[in-house]
């Protein structure tokens, strides 16, 4: 009992310790915050980087037609999978109906991209249906945002608003609706194709629903000498999506598949297959299950969108790794303070070393005592500062607002992050693990100067000037 | 010197080396000492000549390089750590020159903590009444009731040494040992102390071993011993030999 009355009694005596206290509350409350940010942003950047990706895909490209098509069905006939459907990917160079195309610069992204033609299924790609939820991609929320705040006027509609939600692809010419967004010369021409462009793109090319563009493409197969054929077909813009991943946004376009077949001369629209797993079913299992049922499809052909872009997710768990040798070293920072707080308090109370000897005190008691001190401060400071950190994520957001209100400053360019407010996931798991590593890393930095204490002759203590 | 029956403290032959500079310096060598319970022991020396080594020893906080201590007929010298701090905590007091009261705790936890040493909170929430009813007996006893709740630093120095000897006081030990307890005190309230201890250890019972230069005191004791070459000398009322050792105050 003498141990925590005079612990206390210590600590409370000396503003010092109030010091170290808020050290590790300001230090565990940074890794809480930051790390939830981090959490949010890094999940921001994963759907991102998902964009309209399936959850597994099984390359058909080498299989004859005949063999895609049985794995289609055997696909479909699966209780793990939930939907499977073709998909062809196309490469294409774009540009205004009545000018060359050319091969683009995708603005803020400096290199020349081809223009991705994604065909998918329209019937399969809406309401869930499918194996994308093509329609949460849509630009149409955002459109009716924009058209309620009266951005294109009274009676003016988002120029990138596809007409029908549940039939993005949808194009009559002799509907009114399309007569009015095209030119003369095309109110005839029923064989353009539909396609939905990325929002980013559609936008800095002054595309609109209705405008009429020309895409070229390459057709043969160069391993079997044939000579490559331009190909070159017009489309007129039904629409745009946002997946917010720029970059996707800028180099794809969607298209129904069997008109994209067509348009790039593709003898079979099999080229892969976009699978989505059962509820419950995760996308590594799945690819894990398919690996081991498809005969005739090589392990490496069926790969999970993840795995297909595990370059990119390994960027950003690296940034993950990188963020918390920096937590590490937070932590580190924030406990320090109180190893220097411990060992000055134990030169100081040397004499009292010696004084609760005499009253009968166990060599270890000491030590105890000033163990118990460094507990209680990295207790506190950790309680604090990962209740304050809580508090603070949920917040933040309001908090920056206010300062953007205030001084016109902003975190994010929006230029770059299409974030309405900083991204925060907190994960109660990890900051718990930063707790305890806070706590930990204050216990270890206490454990020196009461190790010190612990060992102090009490007749030396007792002499201790 | 001889046995005596019912001796609080028995010393035979104790011993105490240091190493200094790589030399052995014998501090005590070979000193005996009886102390009969309720009985009263000044011990004048030389500054350095081994009192506080003396006090420490026979206090449980240093052992001996040779030699046995008894203290109540039980052998300390060969007794586990644990056995000799809970003699320490149970059968000894300690009152020091300079108090050595924690300035952290008022007046009251300072008398209080030797009835909190290796207790747990559980325990000492049913001890504490009776716990602080003795500490405050002890307070009014020493005059100090009305400074319960004052920090050291409010206090004076006879006042902080009325604490320290209450503190002292509150296990009711066997054994007193006082390390020059007037020592850092005015004439007047050294006499105000000196009165108290001996009153105090009358009362109790309690044997007592006082280290001091003030032979002024120490003929107020039972019985005064010089430490002087390593052994202590019984001066049999001799203050002529007392006050010739260097160091004392007549």
């Amino acid at each position: 009992m003498d141990l925590l009355l005079v612990a206390w009694r210590y600590l409370v005596a000396r503003p010092i310790t109030l010091v170290s206290t808020l050290s590790v509350t300001v230090g565990l409350a940074a890794i809480v915050v930051v790390d939830s940010v981090m959490n949010g942003f890094l999940a921001e950047q994963r759907s991102m980087i998902r964009a309209l990706s399936p959850d597994v895909s099984v390359d058909v490209g080498d299989l004859p037609a005949g063999q895609a098509e049985a794995l289609l069905a055997e696909l479909r006939a699966m209780g793990e999978v939930r939907a499977a459907s073709p998909r062809v990917e196309v490469p294409a160079i774009h540009g205004e109906a009545d000018e060359p195309s050319a091969m683009m610069t995708v603005p803020g992204h400096g290199d020349e991209h081809f223009l991705n033609l994604i065909g998918i299924d329209p019937a399969e790609a809406l309401h869930g249906q499918g194996v994308i939820d093509f329609a949460r991609f849509l630009a149409h929320e955002r459109c009716e945002y924009a058209e309620q705040a009266g951005r294109f006027g009274a009676d003016s509609r988002c120029p990138l608003r596809v007409r029908q939600l549940d039939a993005p692809f949808s194009f009559d010419p002799s509907d009114p609706f399309w007569r009015s967004r095209m030119d003369d010369e095309y109110r005839h021409r029923d064989d353009l194709i539909p396609v939905v462009f990325g929002e980013e793109l559609a936008s800095r090319f002054g595309y609109r629903v209705g405008s009429v563009i020309t895409a070229s493409t390459f057709a043969g197969d160069p391993w079997h000498d044939e000579r490559l054929k331009v190909r070159q077909h017009q489309f007129v813009v039904a629409g745009a999506f946002v997946t917010r991943d720029r970059h996707f946004d800028v180099t794809h376009a969607l298209v129904p598949r069997d008109r994209l077949a067509e348009f790039a001369g593709l003898v079979s629209p099999l080229q892969e297959l976009a699978v989505a797993a059962a509820p419950g079913l995760s996308e590594p299992a799945l690819r894990d299950l398919l690996r081991g049922r498809l005969a005739g499809v090589a392990a490496a052909a069926i790969q999970t969108w993840a795995d297909r872009r595990s370059l990119l997710l390994g960027a950003v768990e690296n940034e993950r790794r990188v963020m918390n040798v920096a937590m590490f070293f937070v932590v580190i920072v924030a406990t320090f303070s109180l190893f220097v707080t411990l060992h000055q308090m134990v030169r100081r109370k040397t004499r009292d070393i010696g004084v609760l000897a005499a009253l009968g005190a166990p060599p270890l008691h000491a030590g105890r005592l000033f163990a118990l001190c460094g507990l209680i401060v990295t207790g506190a400071g950790a309680l604090f500062g990962f209740v304050g950190g809580l508090l603070l994520t949920r917040w933040l957001n309001p908090l920056l607002d206010g300062v953007e209100r205030a001084t016109g400053w902003r975190l994010f360019d929006p230029r770059i992050f299409q974030f309405e407010g900083l991204p925060i996931r907190v994960d109660l798991g990890r900051i718990g693990w930063y707790a305890l590593a806070t706590v930990a890393c204050g216990t270890l930095f206490t454990l020196l100067p009461s190790l010190r204490a612990a060992r102090l002759d009490p007749v030396e203590a007792l002499r201790h000037e | 010197m001889n046995d005596r029956p019912g001796a609080a403290i028995r010393v035979r032959g104790l011993r105490r080396d240091f190493l200094s500079g790589g030399r052995v310096i014998q501090i005590l060598k070979g000193l005996d000492l009886d102390v009969a319970a309720g009985e009263s022991v000044a011990i004048v020396g030389r500054s350095g000549g081994g009192k506080s080594t003396l006090l420490h020893l026979i206090g449980l906080l240093d052992r001996p390089t040779a030699g046995t201590i008894e203290l109540e007929g039980a052998e300390t010298t060969t007794a586990s750590r644990a056995a000799r701090d809970r003699l320490r905590r149970d059968r000894i007091g300690f009152v020091f020159q300079f108090y050595h009261l924690l300035a952290e705790l008022t007046a009251e936890q300072n008398v209080l903590l030797g009835a909190m040493m290796n207790v747990s909170p559980f325990e000492w929430m049913a001890r504490r009444g009776e716990a602080k009813r003795a500490a405050k007996a002890l307070l009014e006893r020493v005059g100090l009731l009305d400074r319960a709740r004052h920090l050291p630093s409010k206090l004076s120095g006879g006042e902080r040494q009325r604490v320290a000897i209450a503190r002292a006081l509150l296990r009711d030990p066997a054994l007193l040992l006082c390390d020059e307890p007037t020592g850092n005190l005015d004439e007047q309230t050294s006499d105000e102390i000196e009165n108290l201890l001996i009153e105090i250890q009358k009362e109790r019972g309690a044997a007592m071993v006082l280290v001091t230069h003030n032979l002024r005191l120490a003929g107020r004791l039972d019985r005064t011993l010089v430490l002087e070459g390593g052994r202590l000398h019984d001066v049999q009322g001799d203050h002529a030999q007392a006050a010739a050792v260097p160091g004392t105050i007549d």
